[in-house]
């Protein structure tokens, strides 16, 4: 019992310690995921059809507007179009206060496919709040057409508006 | 991704990994049995995602923090029920 106290008081300390750090000090990258990790493990999760994992990582607001499958929906063509994913790599592009971007890029078998996160710190974690998607290449390239047709679908049966794609 | 966070993470990793270790008991390593080294494996499986920043910190320490105790309760488990048969071998082959 003695020894169940002790771990448990080690687990505490342990957690105090980064509570100090990420709100207190305003750590944002070392004991937190950095916003390039992120973006990275949002399209990895995506490209591995876990939508539900990739949910959790969007804002709060978003998650209400962007279900799992509405998601689907979303990302499903994308990954159609770029095939299977065999590599991503991430970057941060810069951190400002409480908001940050990162760029992730997937690179397929059939295509590569270019991703910019807009993101928010909320509980101390970086939190994806809009993605966009390819800025550099010409939308035919990408299936933007169909993509966003199903973007319009997702909202009119949805009700909600879904602008994940600017 | 800054050479000094993984360092910082490496360190943090570490000393609380030892430290929960060291309280757990020392058999946790030095026994070579099966559930020793699956805690083990897992811990090292852990300590990569901390590593490479992908799961925050306080995920690291809840998750080493309740393998370790899962691992010390079946141990306390096992040790009491060994104790148990022990007396009650010793019983009936008493007098």
């Amino acid at each position: 019992m003695k020894t169940i106290a002790q771990i448990l008081l080690t687990m505490t300390l342990a957690l105090a310690i980064i509570a100090v750090c990420v709100f207190a000090a305003g750590d944002r990258q070392t004991l937190v995921p950095p916003p390039d990790a992120v973006a990275e493990a949002f399209v990895r999760q995506a490209a591995a059809r876990r939508y539900d994992r990739v949910h959790a990582l969007q804002s709060w607001g978003r998650r209400e507007e962007l279900s799992a499958a509405v998601l689907r929906l979303y990302f499903d063509p994308l990954f159609r179009f770029t095939g299977t994913v065999n590599q991503v790599d991430a970057e941060l592009v810069a951190i400002d206060g409480d908001d940050a971007r990162a760029v992730a890029t997937a690179y397929g078998d059939l295509a590569e496919a270019r991703f910019v996160f807009d993101m928010v710190r909320q509980d101390g974690l970086w939190k994806v709040y809009d993605v966009s998607t390819n800025p550099m290449l010409p939308p035919e390239q990408l299936g933007m057409r169909s993509f966003r047709g199903i973007a319009r679908r997702a909202q009119a049966s949805t009700g909600r508006r879904g602008t994940i794609f600017r | 991704m800054d050479l000094w966070r993984i360092i910082v993470r490496v360190l943090f990793g570490y000393v609380f990994a030892l430290a929960v270790i060291r309280i757990a008991g020392k058999r946790t390593v030095s026994r070579t049995d099966v559930s020793s080294c699956v805690v083990l494996i897992v811990i090292g499986d852990m300590f990569d995602d901390l590593l490479w920043g992908d799961v925050p910190a306080a995920q690291f320490v809840v998750g080493i923090g309740a393998l370790v105790l899962a691992h010390v309760t079946a141990r306390l488990a096992v040790f009491r029920s060994g104790d148990r048969k022990w007396r009650q071998e010793a019983g009936g082959a008493g007098p």
